[in-house]
């Protein structure tokens, strides 16, 4: 906490190459919060400067009762959270309590295609909240009360949602599984 | 033995708790790849000197804003002194201060065209400035 005071207040002093040391550090959570939300790659570098100088005009107002990669994340997932909902309305926001997942591309098979690079492609299928909520927990490695935080859902729908998530990926993988080994 | 069900298998990767492997169901092995597949970044990427880019972007925002609030200073500064100018003219001296409104008003489309070319010239500049700047920075 000390450490994010002590570059929170050289920004605020006009530390320019401080800011920059703060972009460096934080550019990769900024990046898995952005990317794993939007479904267009093209609009991803955007969307991160933007959140950056949302970070720099707002840094006056941080009040260290968080980690400022908490507070980061928090302003990564709702300027990515309005842009999907402004530009892309028929975005899979909600979390539907009886999503499924559709179908793995019949054909991919488990020779050509890792299963690294499938779970992959299938979380960008997730609804919005599951992918926000496994990219912290996992990725981030956030606690619940840090995901609370960035997300502003109770710590049940956190635990709700990592879970269903995790396990719509392990049926996706199972279904693969089971194709592979009857091809 | 009762099998682990999903909630269980996800609370023991979560801990990192090691399980003999014969116990272990079928299903443990899926959820532990898609656990490390979990862990692994993605396959975004950021283009090299992104932070410049945003410390760029930041740089010429400040700029454009000081730049705002000179030209408000520019044009308010000569307004609140001619307004200021007729207070103290008016104090003194009336029908002088009402001689110099009949004439403004005389000439009133060339003081409102003058001013619309002023703010028209501003405007452009700030337009020429943006499109030459997104030329050689396509972010910004």
């Amino acid at each position: 906490m000390n450490e994010d005071a002590a570059i929170v207040n050289s920004i605020l002093r006009g530390n320019m190459h401080a800011f920059k040391g703060l972009v460096d550090q934080h550019q990769k959570l900024v990046l898995h919060m952005v990317g794993r939300v939007l479904d267009d790659p093209e609009d991803c570098e955007d969307i991160c400067q933007e959140v950056f100088i949302k970070v720099y005009k707002n840094l006056g107002k941080f009040n260290f009762q968080s980690k400022l990669s908490t507070w980061i994340a928090t302003i990564a997932y709702r300027t990515a959270i309005n842009h999907v909902k402004k530009y892309k309305k028929k975005a899979k926001y909600e979390a539907e309590e009886h999503y499924h997942m559709p179908e793995a591309e019949t054909g991919q098979t488990f020779e050509k295609t890792d299963v690294q690079h499938f779970i992959q492609q299938q979380i960008q299928q997730l609804p919005l909240a599951y992918k926000t909520v496994i990219t912290l927990f996992h990725l981030e490695e956030m606690n619940y009360a840090e995901i609370m935080e960035v997300t502003g859902m109770p710590e049940g729908t956190v635990k709700s949602y990592l879970f269903r998530a995790r396990k719509m990926l392990k049926e996706k993988l199972q279904t693969l599984m089971i194709k592979e080994e009857l091809l | 033995m009762k099998p682990l069900s999903d909630e269980e298998i996800q609370k023991l990767l979560e801990s990192g708790k090691v399980f003999p492997e014969e116990k272990l169901p079928a299903d443990y092995h899926l959820y532990q790849k898609v656990f490390k597949a979990l862990q692994a970044e993605p396959e975004f990427n950021l283009p090299d000197h992104f932070s410049d880019r945003v410390v760029q972007r930041v740089r010429r925002q400040k700029a454009l804003r000081k730049n705002v609030s000179y030209q408000l200073l520019l044009v308010l500064t000569p307004v609140l002194g001619i307004i200021l100018g007729f207070a103290v003219m008016a104090y003194i001296n009336m029908p002088l201060v009402l001689r110099w409104f009949g004439f403004l008003w005389q000439v009133k489309w060339l003081v409102l065209a003058c001013m619309i070319f002023y703010i028209f010239i501003q405007i452009s500049d700030q337009l020429v400035k943006r499109q030459v700047l997104h030329r050689s920075h396509p972010f910004f």
